[in-house]
């Protein structure tokens, strides 16, 4: 898991909480416990389901996930960065069975700057 | 035997990425490295002596679930992330068992991967654009007649997605602080009896969703591409429309009747506290019309119909939680081709119905059940599955 799943980290305290939020994560799953869940053991993530099937999934959750951070959250994406370049990332993370929620956090944290980020 | 060179084949270059030795001993020996170190010596044994050598492997590595998650481990940490292309690709060996096989086990493995070339978002602020994608997916047997599900599928899609309602106002600086402070605390709990119990919590969705309204996500695609069998004995081009669509009624969560069974055994369990369907968990459904030009079909060769037809598909997934971290699912999928000659009809390659549903416990052990077929199948046929997932 990256060293940077920690509670000092407003990326992945936000992404963790989003999640939860989302109902894609267990209710009583805690932050601590949260970075080592692989994208297949989210809720959008069926296995016996077609790749394509996946992807619109994916794509509905992911823009979800980017209004939550920039309308409600106060994040900005970071210089360079835009709804392009967060969409194809976070998707790269988001279709990939074994990639982490601490991994997705990482990729959050380097798109967006966080309300009161450091 | 050739599927066993080719399966050595894949394993030598799983072993070709091994780390280091030097590394796993400043680490110190784990059972994953004591396994790696089996495969290594397996893989040198299969150099001096390959039938007796690939016999050991397979004992080895498919005798027991725990070989052929090493093997799946070993590619997802070594092989996968150093292509910049496969590093987007699922990729797991596996095992099956088909009901007619006489308790033959079939090796092979199932890959897919889905990912967006291109996207331009339409106007700035706008949750709606155009993207060009690809995706790829199937599963192969190292011995073809055991494989259950023989059908390769790989599209280039252009798509017009758009995405109403979400969230539906942009919230003040105290709001953000505000979530962040309560963020915070949360983040620092550690039971999870505690967190549900936590008054923040209760601030923190409150809050939420004065802001979130149902959402609703359409993706429309021109979508093109081949079909075949795993040794393309069988192939078809395809040219078609696609319609995507997903739901999330998070305002309107007691609209999801799909849920209300599994709410009641949330319910039921003392999981949930209150009888609730899960509004972010609506089925999501595919709909598609393509033109499919048959280039290679041995069974259509033989009933003398090698034409070009039209076929209606829909696909619909659902996944919902019946408890803490334990699923259900279930994957439906219909296609039907139109207009169907009469010899079509009659030989049953007209219509092809398959479904696939698991239950998924917490600790990564699943049971899940296929029936039906896909297109290029002659005939149904049912698939159990028992087995786990875990990470190392």
């Amino acid at each position: 898991m990256p060293d940077s799943w920690t509670h000092n980290n407003r990326a992945a305290t936000t992404t963790w909480l989003t999640l939860r939020f989302l109902a894609q994560i267990p209710k009583d799953l805690v932050f601590a416990k949260a970075g080592t869940r692989t994208m297949q053991e989210l809720l959008f993530w069926t296995n016996a389901s077609s790749a394509q099937a996946r992807r619109v999934a994916a794509s509905g959750l992911i823009i979800e996930m980017d209004s939550i951070f920039r309308d409600i959250r106060g994040a900005q994406y970071e210089n360079g960065k835009s709804l392009e370049t967060a969409v194809n990332a976070i998707r790269d993370v988001l279709l990939n069975a074994d990639k982490t929620v601490a991994d997705l956090a990482v990729v959050n944290d380097e798109q967006y700057r966080f309300w009161q980020e450091d | 035997m050739h599927h066993r060179i080719g399966l050595a084949a894949l394993l030598l270059l799983s072993a070709s990425c091994l780390p280091p030795r030097a590394h796993a001993q400043e680490a110190g020996t784990t059972p994953l490295e004591d396994v790696k170190t089996q495969v290594s010596a397996t893989l040198g044994g299969i150099l001096d002596h390959p039938a007796a050598g690939l016999d050991s492997l397979f004992t080895a590595l498919f005798k027991d679930p725990e070989g052929i998650a090493t093997l799946n481990k070993i590619w997802q940490d070594n092989v996968l992330p150093k292509s910049r292309f496969l590093r987007n690709l699922n990729l797991e060996f596996k095992t099956f068992k088909v009901d007619d096989a006489d308790s033959v086990l079939g090796l092979g493995f199932s890959y897919s991967i889905a990912h967006d070339l291109a996207m331009h978002r339409l106007r700035p602020a706008a949750q709606a654009g155009l993207s060009l994608s690809f995706a790829a997916e199937g599963n192969v047997a190292f011995e073809q007649a055991l494989n259950p599900q023989d059908f390769l599928d790989s599209k280039f899609s252009f798509h017009l997605f758009k995405s109403w309602g979400g969230t539906i106002a942009v919230a003040q600086d105290e709001i953000f602080t505000r979530l962040n402070d309560l963020e915070t605390t949360l983040a620092m709990i550690e039971d999870p009896d505690s967190l549900l119990n936590a008054p923040a919590l209760r601030n923190f969705n409150a809050l939420m969703s004065q802001y979130i309204r149902d959402q609703f996500y359409l993706d429309v695609s021109l979508t093109g591409g081949l079909e075949a069998n795993q040794n393309f004995s069988a192939t078809q081009y395809t040219f078609g429309a696609r319609l995507g669509l997903d739901l999330n009624l998070w305002q309107h969560g007691y609209l999801n009747l799909f849920d209300w069974p599994f709410a009641a055994v949330r319910y039921l369990s003392g999981y949930d506290g209150v009888l609730e369907p899960r509004g972010g968990q609506f089925p999501m459904a595919l709909f598609t019309l393509e033109r499919v030009h048959p280039t290679e079909d041995p069974l259509r060769e033989i009933l003398g119909d090698i034409s070009d037809y039209t076929r209606l598909s829909m696909e619909v997934t659902f996944k919902t939680e019946v408890a803490s971290a334990s699923y259900f699912e279930v994957n439906f999928r219909y296609y039907k081709e139109l207009g169907a000659s009469e010899v079509i009809r009659q030989a049953g390659l007209d219509e092809q119905v398959y479904v696939t549903a698991a239950l998924t416990a917490p600790n990564g052990v699943f049971v899940s059940y296929t029936t039906g077929k896909l297109p290029f199948d002659a005939r149904n046929d049912q698939i159990y599955q028992l087995g786990f997932r875990y990470n190392f």
